[in-house]
């Protein structure tokens, strides 16, 4: 292994310098000598032969040069000797490596941060066995322009028994329910899930056992599988858990399993208990569950799309009653990953993005700020030069040094990235982050880590390389002459000119984005959601059925409202069973009456809302014609329903649709149509979201299909009209709530401002975020900008006072120095305008009613840019007109 | 000395090697100023790549050095062939060999290789 013992030989050589290199000295002096004393013997006169020698030698000190090379590990030696230069020369001006470590930090620590978050959300495979092979199913119906629809318990039955793609499918719903028996009702998070749920997604519990088959079937499933949180909170992790009966519903249930720490699906689920069908559910073409899956080994999601693109037609020949109406009922296979990320991904990879614009301008503040020392270190490095560096060696040197200032940064960085992970966690509203897969594990980890240090490698060699290749290149005569006069150096300010313009077209990018963003959140608050959402108190109020009873369920809300508004304050209180901008949501086919749905046509399709008659009224949705609903429809559930401004429009364009009919299948008691009659034309409302056209709305005094009227009293949200601002009633509207029944949970407390703004929390996040990473970057700008103008200047000091002994005004050279800077801006906006129009699109699915070449956007980031850009250069041309003809001449 | 060539990449160590082989233990200079007339003065060498090359040798444990006095009483370093040197020399030899053979048959005009 003779590479491996010289290897160890060089290393010895690394700590044994000095004696080394005393006996190349004399090594090297000797051979010297022999030649002199050869020389001397053919006859030359004593310095005559020492001058031949030297001149055959070839230089000694390069010849050193190249035995120590040999010699010992030079890599390993040369470092530690460029880092001691390295280290001295920050200690030696502390400013400048503020400044430039800083600078960096902040770039670094802003992509480490967000990088953090991508690293857990996008990157790391759900917490799952396999998680590659888990998909989930939705339906959709394009004719009705609902693109991801739950299924329904017969399609699900299909989807599990007679299909190949898939080892294994599982359904699951919401279950919230009421946990009595220890003070204070509590309202849990709990979730109905069919067979197979676990083994779906192959996880095992940590206590007990997870459902055994048979006890999905109605009287076998009593039994509930806890979360570990909720484990380790409610019942202080309790060991014995296992076998003891939690009352949920007013119903025993008996604990058979605690899951491990983590597993929490959807998150912050707290309990898990069997789907129980009826046979009445079993046959049900109501879409309430979510489909989980599991592909076959080695099938892929394509082709298990492809075999669900085979099934509707086949499912209508079977059922032909379920789809007499063309709806465009298609069925989507799609990633569990990618429903779960959804729309968080492309905004984290435009804040990466903006991250990154961000770290390339301080790179450029960076190299200017090394170029401008490059300068002062002229005559430093001239010398080494001139005792024999290589001009690789000077290259490796000045880049030691910037790996080291990159490596702090990166330190610094990481610590930044620490804050600013906590940061992004607290302004991430619990909505957006409770869906995000891994959030919980966002934080800086290995991966974060070692991506940290190699964007602080890849900054270093950005940042470091071409004012370590302009250092090198001296010129050693004019270097060296003592006070030599300096001509503009051409080449330098050629570099600092490109870095300057390149720094305003990547701040131009990012205050385009930011600026989109912005006018999209801005048209976005214009929008009208169709409801007066000041002074609204918001509560979900839920009523347990195992202990209210039908005649108990319509007696409560008249007394809730009678408690409420009798608090001071209170104008007016409704109920509803999904709040606007809540993602809650019921939609359902219905018939208008005298209008049969011919085979093949769309059927009329409209999200419904129980709701009480003052529902409206507090909400402030306007009536636009007839009235709400009457006491007595709401107690009885009468035969009527309310219709919304664009239903009316669609199906009634000419006629008042007061006094027409219609029905909802769901509705349908013993086969027969439950027609309702229309009294009320309401205004539309924003329901599914500000940003996204929603279903048109009929709202409905109660629901006459008594399966279906139980299970809206456990989710029925109060509104609250009040006279000022509204959370300050929460203790009061608590206390009346307690005077009727002190039993019923209360929870998800929010002013309906709170739920406008909460709607938008997506939105509002990339938009500060993506905002203040275009004010560092803007901030950074200013700083090129000013660096390379004053630069020029002190550069110019000499040329300057000839303009001015020649008769130049002031003015002439305050428009000579401005008018460089301006240069620059416009060259820099310029390409920015070119480069935002070709990367601009990636956010197009972040913006709201704008267009991506939004020309008010371009036009005034442009003139924002070229005016700093000026005022940045004015400052130091003050400078330049005040110079000394007089000083300046005579500094030659 | 611009009609002198230097030394060719690589054969620098075999030279080095064959001449401590014929001369036995003997300093820098001397190597210098064999190679340079068993080439018949056509070949020049520069410390700067002799050192080195000695260097390297000695560290992959070739040749061996010691202090020693010059016959004119200077203090020099004398290199002298290990035992690894004299087998590696052999083997470079060989192969240096087959390798002009090699060569001239396809250079040398008229002799069509068999």
């Amino acid at each position: 292994m003779r590479p491996l013992r010289a290897f160890f030989l060089r290393l010895g050589n690394v700590f044994q310098k000095e004696r080394r290199e005393r006996e190349l000295a004399e090594e090297l002096e000797s051979t010297l000598q022999m030649h002199i004393d050869e020389n001397l013997r053919s006859g030359m006169n004593p310095e005559e032969a020492r001058y031949a020698a030297l001149r055959s030698f070839g230089g000694v000190e390069q010849t050193k040069e190249e035995c120590r090379d040999a010699r010992g590990l030079l890599f390993l030696e040369t470092l530690l000797q460029d880092l001691r230069i390295a280290v001295r020369g920050m200690r030696k001006s502390p400013g400048f490596t503020f400044v430039v470590v800083l600078t960096l930090a902040l770039g670094i620590g802003a992509n480490a941060a967000i990088f953090s978050v991508i690293n857990s959300v996008l990157l790391r495979p759900l917490p799952f066995e396999d998680p590659e092979r888990l998909v989930t199913i939705w339906h959709h119906y394009d004719k009705l322009n609902l693109p991801r629809a739950t299924i329904s318990p017969r399609t699900f039955a299909i989807y599990r028994d007679q299909t190949r793609s898939f080892q294994q499918v599982a359904a699951l719903r919401a279950w919230n329910t009421n946990m009595t028996g220890g003070g204070n009702p509590e309202r849990l998070q709990g979730m109905l899930v069919s067979d197979g749920f676990f083994s779906v997604l192959g996880v095992h519990p940590a206590m007990g056992r997870v459902f055994l088959p048979g006890e999905d079937e109605l009287g076998h499933n009593r039994v509930v599988v806890l979360s570990d949180s909720f484990w380790k909170i409610h019942f202080g992790s309790d060991q014995a858990i296992v076998g003891k009966s939690i009352t949920l519903n007013g119903g025993e249930y008996e604990v058979v399993g605690v899951m491990p720490p983590r597993f929490e699906f959807p998150r912050e689920v707290e309990l898990w208990t069997p789907m129980a069908f009826t046979s009445e559910e079993l046959s049900s073409f109501v879409e309430s569950l979510t489909a989980v899956a599991r592909l076959k080994e080695g099938v892929s999601i394509q082709q298990a799309q492809a075999e669900m693109d085979t099934l509707p037609d086949l499912v209508r020949e079977t059922y032909p009653n379920a789809f007499k109406e063309n709806n465009g009922w298609g069925i989507d296979v799609i990633s569990l990953h990618d429903v779960l990320v959804g729309n968080v991904r492309p905004a984290l990879v435009v804040l990466l993005a903006a991250v990154g614009f961000v770290l390339l301008i301080a790179c450029a503040n960076v190299a200017n700020l090394l170029l401008a020392r490059g300068t002062v270190r002229k005559k430093e490095i001239a010398i080494r030069t001139a005792v024999g560096a290589l001009r690789s060696r000077l290259v490796r040197q000045l880049l030691t040094e910037s790996l080291l200032l990159g490596l702090l940064s990166g330190g610094l960085g990481l610590l930044i990235a620490f804050w600013g992970v906590g940061f992004l966690i607290k302004m991430t509203p619990a909505d957006l982050s409770q869906f995000l897969p891994n959030w919980d594990t966002v934080g800086i980890d290995r991966r974060v880590m070692i991506f940290t240090f190699a964007i602080s490698a890849v900054t270093t060699l950005i940042f470091g390389l071409a004012p370590a290749l302009h250092a090198s290149k001296t010129d050693l005569n004019e270097a060296l002459q003592e006070g030599g006069r300096n001509a503009i150096g051409g080449g330098r300010s050629r570099v600092r000119s490109f870095l300057v313009v390149s720094e305003i077209a990547l701040a131009l990018v990012l205050l385009v984005g930011a600026g989109l963003l912005l006018r999209s959140f801005l048209r976005l608050q214009e929008v009208n959601p169709g409801f007066r959402g000041d002074n609204v108190l918001t509560m979900l109020v839920s009523l347990s059925t195992s202990q209210y009873d039908d005649a108990q369920i319509a007696s409560f809300y008249p007394r809730l409202f009678g408690e409420v508004t009798a608090v001071p304050g209170v104008q007016s209180a409704g109920v509803v069973s999904s709040l606007p901008l809540t993602l809650s949501t019921a939609s359902s086919t219905f018939r208008l009456e005298g209008r049969p749905t011919a085979p093949g046509e769309v059927a009329p399709h409209a999200t419904f809302h129980v709701a009480s008659p003052d529902y409206v009224a507090t909400l402030g949705i306007p009536i636009i014609k007839g009235r709400s609903f009457s006491e007595r429809e709401f107690a009885e559930d009468g035969p009527v329903a309310l219709i919304d401004e664009v239903a009316a429009k669609r199906y009634w364009p000419s006629d008042d649709p007061i006094g027409k009919r219609l029905a909802f299948g769901f509705e349908n008691v013993e086969g027969q149509a439950y027609w309702r009659e229309i009294i009320g034309v309401v205004g539309h409302v924003q329901h599914s979201g500000l940003d996204v056209e929603s279903r048109m709305q009929v709202y409905l005094p109660g629901l006459r299909n008594p399966r279906f009227a139980r299970g809206f009293a456990e989710l029925m949200y109060l509104v609250v009209r009040t006279a000022s601002k509204p959370e300050t009633f929460v203790p009061a509207v608590r206390a009346a709530i307690d005077k009727v029944d002190p039993n019923v949970p209360i929870y998800d407390v929010r002013s309906m401002q709170q739920v406008l703004s909460d709607s938008v929390a997506l939105r509002r996040l990339s938009m500060l975020l993506v905002g203040l990473f275009a004010a560092i970057a803007l901030l950074l700008t200013v700083i090129g900008i000013y660096g390379v103008v004053s630069y020029a200047v002190i550069q110019r000091t000499h040329e300057m006072g000839i303009r001015s002994a020649l008769g130049a005004t002031p003015g002439e050279i305050l428009r000579l120095v401005v008018g460089e800077g301006l240069r620059l801006a416009v060259f820099g906006v310029a390409i920015g305008l070119v480069a935002s129009l070709g990367l601009i699109r990636f956010i197009s699915s972040l913006l709201y009613g704008i267009n991506a070449t939004d020309v008010v956007t371009y036009v005034s980031v442009a003139l924002l840019l070229i005016t700093i850009a000026v005022l940045a250069s004015y400052v130091p041309a003050r400078r330049a007109t005040r110079v000394d003809p007089v000083l300046a001449l005579r500094a030659e | 000395m611009t009609d002198k060539s230097d030394v060719w990449q690589g054969t620098l160590a075999l030279m080095v090697l064959k001449t401590l082989e014929s001369m036995g233990p003997i300093h820098g200079y001397g190597i210098a100023r064999r190679i340079e007339q068993t080439s018949g003065d056509q070949l020049s060498v520069n410390y700067g790549t002799l050192y080195p090359a000695l260097i390297k040798l000695e560290q992959e444990g070739y040749i061996v050095s010691e202090w020693g006095v010059s016959d004119n009483n200077r203090k020099a370093k004398y290199y002298r062939l290990s035992r690894a040197g004299r087998k590696r020399l052999e083997k470079h030899t060989r192969e240096w060999e087959k390798a002009i053979s090699i060569l001239s048959r396809f250079l040398s005009p008229g002799k069509e290789p068999a």
